[in-house]
C-alpha cells in the first residue's frame, strides 16, 4: 500500500487532468443548481444522470456524482437562508439563523459565511480522510446499536437546546417528531403502524414532504396571511460581503464544525445527518449571551455549514472503505461504482488507488471550485429576495411539487406536504418552533431500531446500554447535558418562588 | 431579474440537454411501427440505486436505441414492491410496464390483502436474470464446510443472530427455509438492507447472514466473511469455487433471486413477443453483456411461458415457508 502523502499527492495528480477537472466542474455547477432548485435534490439528479456517466472512467463518473453531492449541500443552504426551504436533513439548521439574518436584509452574509465555513470544512475533512480513512474504518464498524441509540438519546436531549423559547413547546414539538416518526412498517414485527390503510404510508412519512410542508410551505401562508396586501418583497438587500467582525465570529464555529461534522460524518448509521445540529447545539452552548440564536448569529450559520459539508465528505469513508452507504445518496453512488465493476469494500485502497485517492483530491478541488463559483452568485441569489411575492410563490410552490414528486412519483407525497404546509402554518402562528419537530422525526426512528436492535442482540437485556464502553460515555454527556440544560431553568423558578 | 430567469432556464437546459442528447443518439427507427407510439415506462418498484434499478436503466437505455422511442425508468417505491406493482396492474396506455424482482412473488405470499393478483394482472414477458445469493457467515465460527458450521449451530440453539434485510425480505425467507430444512435455532434481527448486514457481520454482533454475491466477492477474498455455499440451484459462474447450499449437504435447498419484465394484463401478445425478442437478442451485445457482468448478474432471457411457471414455482414455495414459519406482515 502507498503511504498516505503519496496517496494524496498522486489523488492530486490523478483528480487534476484537464478531463477529470472539466467532470469535477461539470458535478458541482449541476449540483448547485439542483441544490438551489427547492425540493429538487442530489438524489433525483444523480439518479438520471447515472446511466450517461456509464461511458465514462469510473474514477471521472464518481468524481462528477460526488461533485453533484456536494455541490447540492453549497446550494441547498442557498434556498434555507433565502426561503427557509431545507431540501435535506443537512439544511434544517442552516434555516434557523441563516433565514433570520435574511429577514434582517443579511442574506448576503449569511450566504457568503455558510460558502466560506464550507470550503474551509471541506478542506479539513479532505485533510481528515486522507489522514485517517484506513484507521477510521474499522473504528466505525465497532459501533454497534447500542452506541448509536445513546448517540441518539445525546442527540435528542440536545434538540431541546434548539427551543428559541419555551422549553415546553420544543419538548412538545420533538414529542410530535416522534410520533410523526411511528408512522411506517414496525421493523421487528412487521405490522403497520398510523399507515390508515394507504399502501404508501407503510414505509414512513417522506421527509422531504415533511421539511417543505411545516417549513416553506407553511412559511410562504404565514407571509400571506402578514402582507396580504402589500404584495411585495421579503426585504431589502443589504451589504453583500460579510464585514470583518462576520469573519471574526465565525472563525470559531467554522473550526468546531469542521470537526464534529469530521467525527460524525464517519458513522454509517446516520452519523452526518446528526452533525449540522451536534454543532449548533455547541455553538449555543459556547455563546455568551444564547438568547441572539434563532435571530439571525452568524455563527448559528457558520457552524451547522461548516458541518453538514465535513460530513457530507466523510461519510465517503464508510462508503469507500466498508461498502456502508450512510443515506440514498450514498446508496446510488454504491450503484454507480457497482456498474463501473468496482466493489466498495476493505480491498478499495489497495486495488484502486486512482479512485480512491483521485475522488479525495477531487473534493478540495471540488469546493475550491464552489467557492469561486459561488461568492459571485451570492448577489446574485440575494436579488432573488427583490422578485415580488406573486411571482416568486407560486415559483417556489411549483419547483417544491416537482421536487416532492420526483423523490418517488407518487401523490400521495404531495398530499401529505399539503397537510403539513397548513399543520407548519399552525405552529408559526402559535409560535411552535418547526426545528425540534423534524429532529425529533429523523432521530425517532433511528433511536428506535436501533434500541430495539440492541435489545434483540442482548437477547432483552438492558443494561447493554451501560456495559458498551462506548455507549455509557454518550450516556454520561446526555445526562450531563440534560442537568445544564434544566439547572438554570429550576434556579429561575425558585428565585420567582421566592420573590413571591 | 432577467440574469436569475437566465441562469435557471441555463440550469434546467444543461439537465435537459444531457438527457436529449442521450435519447437523440439513440437514432431515428428503420421502419415504421404500430408500437410503441409513445414514450415508454418501464416502473421499478423499488429507490433508485438497487440492482434491479440499475439493470432497468440499462435496459432503457439499449430499448430506446432499438426501438426509436425513449424507455424511461419511473421508481415507485414502497410497501416491499407492492405499491409500483399495483400501478403497473392499473396501467391501460400500453406503455407502462414493471420491471421487477423476486419480490414479486414474494410480497403476495407474505400479504393476502394485495389489491392485485400477480396472476391475472399480469403478463409476464421475460425473466432476464438471476442474481445468485450466498449464505455466509462469520469465519470464528467452527467447521471446515457449511454441514459442520450447521452442526455447531445447531447444537447451541438461540445463541447465534441472523440479520436481514427486514420481516418479509429475500434474506427473512431464505432463513426461515433454511431453518425447516435444518432444524437450526438462530434469532432474527431485522437490519435495513445489505449494508447493514455487513456491517453487523464484520462487528461481530450477528453471525449468519444471506449476501448478493457480487457485492460481498471482496469480503470472501479478504476473509473477514465466509461463503459457505450459494442459494441457486447451480453454481454462480462469479466465484465457481463457492459450493450451492444443496450440494454443501442442505437438501432440496433452493432459492431463486431473478429480475424480470411484466406487462398488464392487457398487453397485445405481439407486443410481448417483440419486447421478449429484443431484450432476448441483446445478450449478443457486448456492451449490455459489460454491464451485467460487472453487477454480477447470470443473463436467463426465459421464454414468456418458462417466466410465468417461474413465478407460480416461487409463489408456491415460499407460500409455503412462510405459512410453516408463521411469518406475517401487512
Amino acid at each position: 500500500m502507498i503511504s498516505i502523502w503519496d496517496g494524496v499527492l498522486h489523488g492530486f495528480v490523478v483528480a487534476a487532468t484537464p478531463i477529470n477537472l472539466a467532470y469535477c466542474f461539470l458535478g458541482v455547477l449541476l449540483g448547485t443548481f439542483v441544490g438551489v432548485l427547492p425540493g429538487v435534490g442530489p438524489l433525483v439528479t444523480i439518479a438520471l444522470l447515472l446511466p450517461f456517466t456509464f461511458s465514462l472512467e469510473p474514477t471521472t463518473a464518481l468524481i462528477m456524482l460526488a461533485g453533484i453531492y456536494y455541490g447540492a449541500q453549497y446550494g441547498g443552504s442557498t434556498t434555507s437562508i433565502l426561503l427557509n426551504m431545507p431540501g435535506e436533513t443537512s439544511s434544517v439548521i442552516t434555516c434557523l439563523d441563516g433565514h433570520a439574518m435574511a429577514r434582517q436584509g443579511r442574506a448576503g452574509p449569511a450566504l457568503a459565511i455558510a460558502a466560506l465555513g464550507s470550503f474551509f470544512a471541506g478542506t479539513v475533512a479532505t485533510f481528515v480522510v486522507a489522514l485517517f480513512a484506513p484507521a477510521l474504518a474499522s473504528v466505525a464498524i465497532r459501533f454497534g446499536p447500542a452506541d448509536y441509540f445513546s448517540l441518539m438519546t445525546l442527540g435528542l436531549v440536545g434538540a431541546i437546546v434548539l427551543a428559541q423559547g419555551s422549553l415546553l413547546k420544543a419538548l412538545t414539538m420533538v414529542i410530535l417528531g416522534l410520533l410523526l416518526g411511528l408512522v411506517g412498517t414496525d421493523i421487528n414485527s412487521g405490522d403497520l403502524r398510523f399507515t390508515f390503510g394507504i399502501p404508501e404510508m407503510s414505509d414512513g412519512i417522506n421527509f422531504v414532504s415533511l421539511a417543505m410542508g411545516v417549513f416553506g410551505i407553511g412559511e410562504i401562508i404565514r407571509i400571506l396571511v402578514q402582507h396580504e396586501k402589500e404584495g411585495g418583497t421579503i426585504i431589502e438587500h443589504g451589504r453583500v460581503m460579510p464585514t470583518r467582525q462576520d469573519l471574526i465570529q465565525s472563525a470559531g464555529p467554522a473550526l468546531r464544525g469542521s470537526i464534529i461534522g469530521s467525527a460524525l460524518g464517519l458513522l454509517p448509521g446516520g452519523g452526518a445527518a446528526l452533525s449540522a445540529f451536534a454543532s449548533y447545539t455547541v455553538e449555543k452552548k459556547l455563546a455568551r449571551d444564547p438568547s441572539r440564536f434563532g435571530k439571525g448569529a452568524i455563527e448559528g450559520v457558520a457552524g451547522p455549514e461548516s458541518a453538514n459539508n465535513a460530513a457530507a465528505q466523510t461519510s465517503f469513508i464508510p462508503l469507500l472503505t466498508l461498502g456502508l452507504p450512510s443515506n440514498a445518496v450514498m446508496a446510488l453512488m454504491v450503484g454507480a461504482m457497482m456498474i463501473h465493476g468496482i466493489t466498495p469494500g476493505p480491498q478499495i485502497m489497495r486495488t484502486e488507488p486512482d479512485l480512491f485517492w483521485g475522488v479525495v483530491a477531487s473534493m478540495w478541488i471540488g469546493n475550491a471550485m464552489l467557492l469561486v463559483l459561488n461568492m459571485p452568485l451570492v448577489g446574485l441569489w440575494v436579488k432573488l429576495l427583490r422578485i415580488p411575492y406573486r411571482l416568486l410563490y407560486p415559483a417556489i410552490i411549483l419547483f417544491s411539487c416537482i421536487g416532492i414528486y420526483s423523490v418517488s412519483n407518487s401523490s400521495v407525497d404531495l398530499i401529505a406536504a399539503a397537510v403539513f404546509g397548513l399543520l407548519g402554518f399552525v405552529l408559526v402562528a402559535l409560535r411552535f418552533e418547526p426545528a425540534p419537530l423534524l429532529l425529533g422525526f429523523i432521530l425517532g426512528p433511528m433511536m428506535e431500531e436501533n434500541l430495539r436492535r440492541a435489545l434483540t442482540l442482548s437477547r432483552g437485556d438492558p443494561t447493554v446500554f451501560v456495559r458498551e464502553p462506548i455507549s455509557v460515555v454518550l450516556l454520561i454527556a446526555a445526562a450531563a447535558l440534560l442537568i445544564v440544560i434544566i439547572l438554570p431553568t429550576v434556579r429561575v423558578n425558585r428565585e420567582k418562588v421566592f420573590a413571591e | 431579474m432577467e440574469k436569475i430567469k437566465l441562469l435557471r432556464r441555463l440550469a434546467l437546459l444543461l439537465a435537459s440537454g444531457i438527457v436529449a442528447s442521450g435519447i437523440a443518439a439513440a437514432g431515428a427507427p428503420a421502419f415504421a411501427q404500430s408500437w410503441p407510439t409513445q414514450p415508454v415506462k418501464l416502473v421499478v418498484p423499488f429507490p433508485p440505486g438497487g440492482g434491479t434499478d440499475l439493470l432497468a436503466r440499462e435496459l432503457a437505455d439499449k430499448l430506446s436505441k432499438k426501438f426509436g422511442q425513449s424507455f424511461v425508468v419511473e421508481n415507485r417505491p414502497g410497501a416491499g414492491a407492492a405499491v409500483g406493482t399495483e400501478y403497473v396492474a392499473r396501467a391501460t396506455d400500453g406503455h407502462t410496464f414493471l420491471f421487477t424482482s423476486s419480490n414479486h412473488v414474494t410480497v403476495p405470499a407474505l400479504n393476502t390483502k394485495l389489491r392485485y393478483d400477480i396472476f391475472k394482472d399480469f403478463k409476464p414477458i421475460v425473466l432476464v436474470a438471476d442474481q445468485a445469493s450466498v449464505l455466509a457467515v462469520d469465519p470464528a465460527l467452527p467447521g471446515k464446510d457449511l454441514k459442520e458450521v450447521l452442526a455447531y449451530i445447531k447444537a447451541n440453539p438461540g445463541k447465534f443472530n441472523y440479520g436481514t434485510a427486514g420481516i418479509g425480505s429475500g434474506q427473512h425467507l431464505n432463513t426461515a427455509y433454511l431453518q425447516q430444512l435444518t432444524g437450526i435455532d438462530i434469532v432474527h434481527v431485522p437490519l435495513k438492507g445489505q449494508g447493514e448486514i455487513i456491517a453487523e457481520l464484520l462487528g461481530k454482533r450477528i453471525q449468519v447472514g444471506f449476501l448478493v454475491l457480487s457485492t460481498s466477492l471482496p469480503y470472501f477474498k479478504s476473509g473477514e466473511i465466509r461463503p459457505l455455499g450459494v442459494a441457486t440451484a447451480e453454481r454462480s459462474k462469479f466465484a465457481p469455487d463457492i459450493p450451492t447450499i444443496e450440494e454443501a449437504g442442505v437438501n432440496a435447498f433452493v432459492s431463486r433471486s431473478w429480475l424480470g419484465l411484466l406487462g398488464p394484463a392487457s398487453t397485445p401478445d405481439a407486443v410481448v413477443k417483440e419486447l421478449n425478442t429484443a431484450i432476448v437478442d441483446l445478450a449478443k451485445d457486448p456492451s449490455y453483456l459489460a454491464v451485467t457482468d460487472k453487477a454480477g448478474m447470470t443473463l436467463v432471457n426465459s421464454t414468456p411461458a418458462e417466466f410465468e411457471a417461474e413465478i407460480r414455482r416461487g409463489y408456491e414455495q415460499w407460500k409455503q415457508v412462510v405459512a410453516t414459519a408463521n411469518i406475517q406482515t401487512q
